[in-house]
């Protein structure tokens, strides 16, 4: 059986619903601590929970995306192996210039979200749609444009970058997996569509090979039908967000 | 239209500069003292002096359990300051609440973290800052 490893920073707060959504679609995970690298290599894939590491201090995810771990997972990354960020995770990816990861510099950032009726942390549920035609390690079980339902919780989930280029790039290589969409998949660049003003309605960006994605939104806590809003039968059946967990377990098949 | 600013520190012990700290030196630069404190800039329509009274006393930007504030940066020899600011932050929440409570002379502000870095060089100091304290994409930077 394949194994994650579930990094647990000072501050995440999502590590065991996310080392329980990742067991519940077959695939063993255990809960790491951030200075503990031993033996990190002997895992398939990681995954940088959600949360407050490091109380967000100076900006959210770049004190941990200092951290040595995350140079150890990095090297990981660069052998194929998956690295999915969730949230503050994504945050930490993004931060760590891991990515997009086109140069070996920050390329963008999670900037404070911009919303006409809420300031600072809004959570929600809003809808994200497959929008990369690219198979990656997150998608394979996901059909093409496929729209998935799944909730938000953060302050900082505006992907921005002030390089017009880059986006062009990120386009092209179909690096930007999952955007912020309607119920039928029309990408609307308002709220509350575009949920924190994030640019081009981005929710996830992967890297070029597709086996690292930065997301905002949380897949864990859409895993299970009873943890869907208004949704009260057939309560234990995989819920939308299994999918991106289920998508791992073909990739490390 | 005259200009007021407001430096606005802890007396308690700053977690953020601590942690600030420890990560400069785990970065492998010499550092022997980081401190941070809010930066506000005013642009008010009316009598400076007056204003500077009033806002000192809002307890929105100045908790008297933990802040200490002044109106004026004192520099430090050796020191280098770093202002960080959001680049497309017109601080509109704010500066609302802050018309509730009665500073109706506040055209526009700023807010920003002031860091306080002392290194050996200022070049030291704005590549720490390059690789730490902002992100280009959407802040930017000033030297004071």
């Amino acid at each position: 059986m394949s194994k994650i490893a579930v990094i647990m920073f000072p501050g995440s707060n999502c590590e065991n619903e996310t080392a329980r959504a990742v067991e519940a679609s077959g695939i063993k995970a255990k809960i790491i601590r951030w200075n503990d690298t031993t033996g990190l290599s002997s895992y398939d894939g990681y995954i940088l929970p959600g949360g407050w590491s490091y109380e967000d201090r100076i900006r959210a995810g770049v004190i941990p995306a200092k951290d040595p771990i995350m140079g150890a997972i990095k090297k990981e990354a660069d052998k194929g192996k998956v690295v999915l960020g969730i949230c503050n995770g994504c945050q930490i990816l993004v931060e760590g210039g891991i990515i997009p990861g086109l140069k070996d510099e920050v390329q963008m950032a999670l900037a404070p979200n911009i919303n006409p009726f809420v300031s600072g942390f809004y959570c929600t549920w809003i809808n994200i749609k497959n929008s990369s035609k690219k198979k990656t390690a997150f998608n394979l079980t996901m059909d093409k444009e496929e729209v998935i339902s799944i909730p938000i919780a953060h302050a900082e989930g505006r992907f921005a970058t002030k390089d017009k280029v880059l986006i062009q790039k990120l386009i092209a290589n179909e690096q930007l997996l999952f955007r912020y969409c309607d119920e039928i998949g029309n990408i609307a660049d308002k709220f509350p569509v575009n949920p924190n003003g994030s640019m081009i309605n981005i929710a996830g960006v992967c890297n070029k090979k597709g086996n690292v994605l930065a997301m905002m939104p949380h897949p864990e806590r859409a895993s299970w039908m009873r943890q869907v809003p208004e949704v009260h039968f057939k309560r234990e059946e995989s819920g939308p967000g299994r999918k991106i967990f289920e998508s791992i377990k073909e990739y490390l098949k | 239209m005259s200009k007021v600013e407001l430096f606005v520190g802890l007396k308690i012990p700053d977690t953020t500069a601590i942690t600030t700290f420890h990560t400069i030196e785990r970065m492998g630069y010499k550092i022997e003292k980081v401190k941070r404190e809010i930066y506000y800039k005013f642009n008010i329509d009316g009598d400076s002096e007056n204003f500077a009274k009033k806002v000192g006393k809002i307890d929105v930007l100045v908790n008297a359990n933990k802040n200490k504030y002044s109106y004026k940066l004192e520099k430090e020899e050796g020191v280098f300051y770093i202002l960080v600011k959001d680049s497309d932050d017109k601080c509109e929440g704010l500066l609302n609440t802050l018309h509730k409570l009665g500073l109706a002379e506040i055209k526009s502000m700023e807010k920003g973290v002031l860091w306080a870095l002392h290194v050996d060089s200022l070049e030291t100091a704005k590549e720490i800052a390059e690789k730490l304290l902002y992100n280009k994409n959407y802040q930017e930077i000033e030297i004071l």
